[in-house]
């Protein structure tokens, strides 16, 4: 072959070749010079990740800073399916250790399309570890394990319908989680970092500056007024009532009058919190500030303090009660259960006599019993903080009243009152006129343990006092007395007196108001203080239908009476009546015994 | 001529050069792009550089070795050569003797070092046609009896690789052929018969395939499946774009962190761009480019035609790779496993490649002691001298 023809293809083919790299040139050009900006943005997106850095929810204490509701994490375990690389091969070795059927695994792990599948939210902790140990084996590619936070109730059902609970995000959904979620949650930090694909984070300490750092600051802590002991004892009173009368749903609230605190508030049926499938939205509301009902005679202690502040009687004022009927005015017939004659009216109090109220109130202006009833807290909300949805009950003004009001509502009829507002009236009667605000909440502090400043409202340490000198001491005095003879031997509350302690009270068994009428159900209450003249405790109980007997004086004076004795023995409340010798002397014998 | 000769002077000592300056690169490119997935797999961050070195040392052996041993004796033995591949090849794709990476048997394996026989393929078939041309140059220009027979010879090792399965290395080792015949005077419409020829199995075997119908049309969309086929494009053209003009620096890739797959082998081309930038990457296809340059002009210098043959498919072969590798890499050809020579890592490539140096240097080389002992030549044109 031509030498020449030889070399002249030679160059042929190298100008070839170089041309084409040439031309590579051009197109690094593009990509790096001309569309850079678009594949650092795609760049960036992909390898640039920012993590939350969750806050961790705040606690929920008692008063002694028993812990009734805490944060924790879970492990839970997702997929990148499109890391993965054998499906099969990585549900087979995950299989053992989740929680799931072979098929959903296989079906999860197979979505190669998609970036992200749970495959197991609900494994423990040691399934979590195993799942772990193959991941460094390196036989799940693709599969990564996490810590989403969990909420916790130590306590199991103690005081779970108060508590609420969490949403699976970690949000507060009920109860006080719902009312201070911005106060517990905190606030979620993030980071920027570079990930690589296998979503593992690297932390370059050029990348990481001090703006790509935010720190999350953890939830505040919720000291509540409530003593864990006086609630549990307070649920398994109630409890035990419950379970004999079979009521639709019964309600205890232990208070102390002079600060208004709530030391126990008990709900029954009981709702445990760490058991979300139970959970049905509404059924577990806080009712005894949702739900309004009418009191009834308890109203009784209430409207015997006007009549003997107002002058129109004192404790021994004879009062004609009609022998159990009475036209308190024309068309309207008043009944007492039991036929009483002329009694004083501190019996009136004592047997709960309604034509007997209602005579001793009736030259009460309405006007002034309005005000009176308002200043008691009727008819509207007590302001108690974190409760949701705090109903103001239900008081019509005296235009909207009718000729019988003035006997129906001594007697605790037309009107709707909270079990919050009813213990808080007989506090108020408890401390000497002096209505304060209802609270739970002891103080808020921060993670580290200082007053949260976001919650001033609610740190304050001392009593608010919503009003003072409603009624006169005196007043106040009688009608203690009176209350005492409620619990005395043939009084309506005879079953709440207990021994070593004085105990004023009023029994209620209201019918209850139904469309058009009052139904068979009763609501039966009993709502008193002990010691009488010294309150340290004031105590309502209520229980909504119950079966079998429906007077309050049988069926909530008893669970008043279990759960002062042993609160009052826990709080080692001075004794303030010598204690009958006989149960001394049977306390003595039987003590050897045990 | 002699002018030509005394310009060249320092040609092979600056191909040397350039050769070095490309395996020092080509082993720093290997570390910087294989050391997240060395440490994340082995939990050694020098895993592949080590073994690269070892690499290295070993291609140096057998470039000496190749310079050292007279070409002519090669020449002989082309024959040989093109059966012993062909029985390599055979051995690779019998079950239990080759090994397996991704579904593919390309590896011969014994005692710990693999050896992928279609790398000693392209060589052994490059001497093969180089000798076949410039034994027959008188019958060049019959189509059915020189052409297209030494094309169903070449045929026979083309198919066993085929059959690994894999389409890349045969195309190359095809075109490369098909430079070869050009060169050696087969006339243009045998050539552009030849051409129109082949595409239909081509196109055949792309159909058959179902990976490569899916790389094609990646290619043609590459959004088209961001997840699976398309991934690995799509995440080489993110390194490439996201390296800007001056890249993040030499080691700085995120990309390498298991976002793009294979990055120390095929994709290494898209580490150097995210890194090195535009700067770095042009400089590279740059310094390719000067390499293939020296290897043209001592092409230029080699008279005898084997010997011009070999240096022609020597350099067609490596620039097609080079070409088609920052191809792919680009996103400007389909998807296929070639790697970048000296760059890529991969221990038969490195090996056969500076083999292929050496031989290239000894043609050079001898060609002065032609010119003393002219005459008694097989396969040189007398009218050169």
């Amino acid at each position: 072959m031509n030498p020449v023809a030889l070399h002249r293809r030679t160059q042929w083919v190298f100008a070839l070749l170089a041309l084409a790299l040439v031309a590579l040139l051009g197109r690094l050009f593009d990509l790096q010079w001309l569309r850079a900006e678009t594949y650092q943005q795609r760049a960036r997106s992909q390898q640039v990740s920012r993590p939350r850095l969750v806050a961790r929810r705040g606690q929920i204490l008692d008063r002694n800073g028993n812990v009734f509701a805490m944060s924790t994490t879970r492990p839970v375990v997702w997929a990148d399916p499109s890391l993965v690389r054998d499906v099969a091969a990585t549900a087979a070795a995950l299989q053992p250790h989740l929680n799931v059927k072979p098929a959903v695994l296989l079906r999860q792990l197979g979505n190669t399309k998609r970036k992200f599948v749970w495959l197991d939210k609900q494994l423990s902790d040691a399934q979590a570890s195993e799942v772990r140990i193959l991941q460094k084996k390196g036989r799940v590619r693709g599969v990564f394990v996490d810590e989403l936070p969990q909420r916790v109730y130590p306590k199991g059902e103690l005081l779970g319908s108060v508590l609420g609970l969490c949403n699976e995000q970690g949000d507060g959904a009920e109860g006080i989680e719902l009312q201070a979620n911005a106060l517990l949650r905190g606030t979620d930090g993030y980071l920027m970092a570079q990930r690589d694909n296998l979503h593992r984070l690297y932390l370059d300490p050029l990348f990481v500056g001090s703006d790509k750092i935010l720190e999350p600051s953890n939830g505040h802590k919720i000291y509540l007024t409530i003593d864990e002991y006086l609630q549990h004892i307070t649920e398994q009173e109630l409890a035990k009532a419950a379970n004999e009368y079979q009521p639709q749903r019964a309600l205890a609230i232990v208070m102390e009058p002079a600060t208004g605190q709530i030391l126990a508030l008990a709900q029954w049926p009981f709702f445990n919190p760490n058991v979300r499938s139970n959970y049905v939205a509404g059924a577990h509301k806080n009712f005894a500030v949702t739900e309004i009902f009418e009191p009834g005679s308890t109203m009784k202690a209430v409207a015997g303090a006007i009549a003997l502040h107002e002058g129109r009687v004192t404790l021994d004022t004879p009062i004609n009660c009609e022998n159990g009927a009475w036209e308190h005015c024309p068309g309207f017939v008043l009944h007492d259960d039991h036929p009483l004659g002329t009694i004083p009216f501190r019996d009136v109090i004592r047997y709960s006599s309604n034509i007997g109220i209602a005579k001793a109130v009736r030259d009460v202006p309405q006007a002034q019993y309005y005000t009176y009833l308002l200043r008691f807290g009727f008819g509207r909300r007590t302001g108690i903080m974190l409760f949701p949805s705090e109903s103001p009950g239900m008081l019509q003004p005296p235009r909207a009243w009718s000729r019988l009001s003035m006997a129906s509502l001594p007697m605790g009829h037309e009107i709707g009152v909270t079990a919050l507002q009813l213990v808080s009236a007989m506090a108020t009667i408890a401390n000497g006129g002096t209505r304060v605000q209802p609270t739970i909440v002891k103080k808020i502090v921060t993670a580290r343990g200082e007053l949260a400043p976001e919650a001033r409202q609610f740190n304050y340490f001392e009593p608010v006092v919503a009003d003072r000198n409603i009624v006169s001491t005196g007043a106040i005095a009688s009608i203690v007395e009176a209350l005492i003879g409620v619990t005395g031997d043939d009084g309506t509350g005879a079953l709440a007196e207990m021994p070593g302690y004085t105990v004023a009270g009023k029994t209620g068994t209201a019918q209850k108001a139904v469309r058009g009428g009052y139904s068979r159900d009763c609501i039966s209450s009993f709502v008193g203080f002990a010691p009488a003249r010294k309150p340290a405790l004031c105590v309502l109980v209520v229980l909504d239908a119950p079966q079998k007997t429906r007077y309050g004086g049988l069926v909530a004076a008893p669970v008043f009476r279990s759960i002062c004795m042993e609160a009052l023995a826990y709080l080692k409340v001075a004794k303030d009546k010598p204690e009958p010798i006989l149960t001394q002397i049977a306390q003595a014998a039987v003590a050897p015994c045990n | 001529m002699t002018g030509a000769r005394v310009q060249g002077r320092w040609l092979p000592e600056m191909f040397v050069a350039i050769v070095l300056v490309l395996v020092a690169y080509g082993a720093l490119i290997t570390y910087t792009t294989s050391v997240y997935y060395a440490q994340d797999v082995f939990g050694n961050r020098l895993y592949f550089l080590q073994r690269e070195l070892l690499w290295v040392t070993l291609g140096v052996l057998a470039a000496l070795l190749a310079y050292c041993v007279h070409y002519q004796v090669v020449q002989k033995l082309s024959a040989f050569l093109f059966v012993a591949t062909i029985a390599l090849l055979v051995l690779v794709l019998l079950p239990g003797v080759g090994r397996s990476v991704n579904n593919a048997a390309r590896w011969l394996s014994y005692g710990g070092f693999t050896l992928q026989p279609s790398e000693v393929a392209k060589y052994a078939l490059i001497i093969f046609v180089a000798k076949w041309l410039s034994v027959r140059r008188r019958h060049v220009h019959r189509f059915f009896r020189n052409t297209v027979l030494l094309l169903l010879l070449t045929a026979v090792p083309l198919g066993l690789i085929l059959k690994e399965p894999d389409l890349g290395t045969p195309v190359v080792i095809g075109a490369t052929i098909v430079i070869m015949l050009f060169v050696g005077g087969v006339p243009w419409r045998h050539l552009l018969w030849i051409g129109l020829c082949a595409i239909p199995p081509l196109i055949a075997l792309v159909w058959m395939v179902p990976y490569r119908l899916r790389r094609l049309v990646v290619f043609l969309n590459p959004d088209a499946d961001p997840l699976n086929t398309g991934f690995q494009i799509r995440q080489s053209l993110i390194a490439i774009g996201s390296g800007k003009i001056n890249g993040l620096g030499l080691g700085m890739s995120v990309q390498k962190m298991h976002y793009l797959p294979e990055a120390h082998t095929d994709f290494a081309f898209a580490i150097i761009g995210e890194e090195l930038g535009f700067v770095g990457a042009a400089m590279t296809i740059l310094l390719f480019l000067l390499f293939f340059y020296t290897m043209y002009r001592l092409t230029l210098h080699i008279q005898d035609m084997f010997g011009h043959l070999v240096a022609v498919g020597i350099m067609s072969i490596l620039a097609l790779q080079t070409i088609i590798n920052i191809g792919v890499v680009t996103g400007c050809l389909p998807t296929k496993g070639l790697a970048l020579p000296f760059i890529s890592y991969g221990g038969s490539s490195l090996v056969m490649t500076l083999a292929a140096c050496g031989l290239l240097l000894n043609i050079v080389h001898n060609q002065r002691n032609l010119r003393v002992d002219t005459g008694a030549l097989r396969g040189y044109d007398e009218t050169i001298v």
